[in-house]
């Protein structure tokens, strides 16, 4: 099913089983200025699931400190083998796994897309699932399986983020305390609160003109809110930039691709406020935020290990290879030595460790006929309903496209005609290969042989 | 496991051999023939080379007939000459009452007596809760050997299968439901 397919079924009620007054979120709905919202959220929280998520921001503070020395590194090693124990006897997946945490071997994205329930535990209440789609930018979308307090525990990690910079999120009824930036061709949009934030407002909005009544409401409907703290990405926030919002955010926080030093100085500046990179995949949220030349890890509850790119040995902290996590936070997803398709290196920074050297998810280039950017998510969402195992997409300098797909069935056609809808009249190549075809490794979704962005 | 016990083929051979008085109907309210808990007492006696102290008193008068029944195969596979004056495992034989009870649930004393596997498995069983192995074999041998043949853990693997089979369903059902897909707020990009 894809994003566009998606309609809101539940009421406001089962969307926020802790809030009763609903007149500051009509506001948002409602709002001269605002959006063409098109889908509602809420937080699915009741008293008993907010408390975990209260209990995991405590924990944040207390576990940081994991990472002070590599003897802290071998005392979460241990608090893994817990985990271990745990999924060898209540989640499928893992049930013939070694008993040995040294002798487990990596899974991949792949593991995860066959059967996602097999990394549900036992013990996982199934009323509890709520199901998330990755975008496919970096690989064919999978589902992700989570649960409302997995997802609400999003905010504690922000929260320390930004303590890390001194700063903090006042949260409160009638304030946008977060909003959520997107600049594609179709988003879902909505308006929503956060009983974790004392019921203050979050909204998540699509920059692009056609998704508002008037050209301009992109602007004062931002300016009216001017939210403490804006999420995003780099086209996002360089498309927000372009519109020039009188808006005084406390911070910008960007993800899904690589903030380039060149465009976070710019943000920076124009913004008046620190812009913050975050390493977070849809498969266990936030793993680190860039501080210096490093990404500092964030989790008590995630280990970090780096592997050999080829074979499943683990590397020591300093050698260059794949990220690979384990982590027992999401009940519907339970991870042990995932490799994440990034990669980096274990560093120490004298405070603290992080990934350092970090490649992953580097912003790709892609641009139409008339040179204007287009978004890789954008294409992504295009082939969504397509039953393809895999495909590449290579712009050249030239502009000229080339894009393979691998599928059991011939959609070379359907391809070649989105990808002329999407960028207009260029030199467009489409290879059908079947799915044996796939080659080893990372499929790369996106590349390009333009100049970086 | 660390102790070597006798082989396993003359051992299977004494329960084959067993005489039928072993499985004559337990005496139980009054009636019956074999007073199981006179034969268990014996039992002890003669691994211990002596008599049972006044802790070791034990009531059978509540068991069910299959499990008085597996005691007295106990008794007999425990008359097997070798293990005369072997005091180290009489605790052991002792403690073996609580999961010769699980395993009377599953597998009857008759089939004990004449089917090959239930047989091997019972003298298995035994010797496993005595931390004994079968002679020449490992410790890994025995474990695993005693696996491919245990009824529990067979019935156990199969419920948990058919749990699972339950759960996958349940799970993928609720990923199908519109709620489900409405999510919960989505706060950044991934």
């Amino acid at each position: 099913m894809g994003h566009k397919d998606l309609k809101p079924v539940l009421s406001d009620k089962e969307r926020f089983p802790l809030i009763d007054d609903f007149e500051f979120l009509n506001r948002l709905r409602q709002h001269e200025f605002a959006p063409k919202y098109n889908f509602k959220s809420g937080d699915r929280l009741d008293s008993v699931k907010l408390e975990k998520v209260r209990q995991y921001k405590e924990r944040l503070k207390r576990g940081n400190r994991w990472f002070r020395d590599f003897d802290s590194v071998n005392n979460m090693h241990s608090l893994m083998k817990d985990h271990l124990e745990f999924c060898r006897a209540k989640v499928p997946f893992y049930k013939d796994f070694p008993s040995d945490f040294d002798d487990i071997t990596t899974i991949s994205r792949e593991d995860l897309r066959k059967a996602p329930w097999n990394f549900v535990s036992d013990v996982a209440d199934v009323d509890d699932l709520i199901l998330y789609s990755t975008s496919g930018t970096t690989g064919p979308p999978i589902e992700i399986l989570f649960d409302a307090v997995t997802q609400g525990c999003y905010l504690p990690k922000l929260e320390y983020v930004l303590s890390r910079f001194n700063i903090q999120i006042e949260g409160g009824k009638n304030r946008v305390s977060i909003a959520l930036i997107c600049h594609q061709e179709h988003a879902l949009t909505y308006a929503s609160l956060s009983s974790y934030l004392d019921n203050a407002g979050f909204i998540k909005v699509n920059l692009n003109e056609s998704e508002w009544r008037s050209k301009d409401h992109n602007i004062k409907y931002l300016e009216e809110l001017n939210p403490e703290i804006l999420t995003g990405d780099p086209f996002s926030f360089s498309k927000l930039m372009e519109l020039n919002p009188n808006i005084s955010p406390k911070a910008l926080v960007s993800s899904a691709i690589a903030l380039l030093p060149g465009m976070k100085k710019r943000l920076e500046e124009f913004f008046n406020c620190p812009v913050i990179d975050i390493y977070s995949i849809t498969e266990c949220r936030m793993i680190a935020y860039n501080f210096n030349d490093s990404h500092r890890l964030i989790r008590p509850d995630l280990f970090v290990e780096i592997f050999d790119p080829k074979k499943d040995k683990v590397l020591p902290p300093g050698e260059f290879g794949e990220i690979t996590i384990t982590s027992g936070l999401n009940p519907f997803l339970n991870l042990i030595r995932y490799r994440t398709g990034d990669y980096g290196k274990l560093k120490w920074d004298g405070d603290e460790w992080g990934i350092g050297d970090f490649t992953g998810r580097n912003p790709v280039l892609f641009l139409n006929r008339k040179r204007e950017v287009v978004n890789s998510i954008d294409i992504a969402m295009a082939f969504e309903g397509f039953e393809i195992s895999g495909y590449t997409i290579h712009q050249n300098e030239d502009l000229s496209l080339k894009a393979t797909i691998y599928s059991e069935k011939d959609f070379s056609e359907k391809v070649t005609f989105i990808l002329e809808e999407i960028f207009g009249e260029l030199e467009i190549k489409v290879i059908q290969k079947s799915i044996d075809e796939i080659p080893e490794g990372k499929l790369l979704p996106f590349t390009s042989g333009l100049k970086d962005f | 496991m660390k102790n070597e016990g006798p082989d396993l083929t003359t051992l299977i051979q004494h329960m084959e051999l067993t005489p039928q008085e072993f499985l004559f109907e337990p005496v139980k309210s009054g009636k019956g023939i074999i007073d199981t808990k006179a034969l268990f007492m014996d039992t002890l006696r003669f691994i211990k080379g002596d008599e049972p102290s006044d802790s070791e008193n034990f009531e059978f008068e509540n068991l069910k007939l299959n499990n008085l029944l597996l005691i007295q195969l106990l008794c007999r596979f425990f008359s097997y000459s070798w293990f005369e004056g072997k005091k180290e495992i009489s605790t052991d034989i002792i403690n073996l009452l609580s999961p010769l009870m699980e395993f009377s649930k599953f597998v009857k004393a008759q089939d004990v007596v004449n089917n090959n596997d239930r047989r091997e498995e019972f003298v298995r069983l035994l010797l496993l809760e005595c931390s004994m192995r079968p002679k020449d074999e490992t410790e890994e041998q025995a474990v695993e050997r005693f696996g491919s043949v245990s009824t529990i853990k067979r019935k156990d693997t199969l419920k948990g299968s058919a749990a699972a089979v339950k759960k996958v369903k349940e799970i993928r059902k609720k990923m199908a439901e519109k709620a489900a897909r409405e999510a919960a707020n989505v706060y950044g990009r991934e």
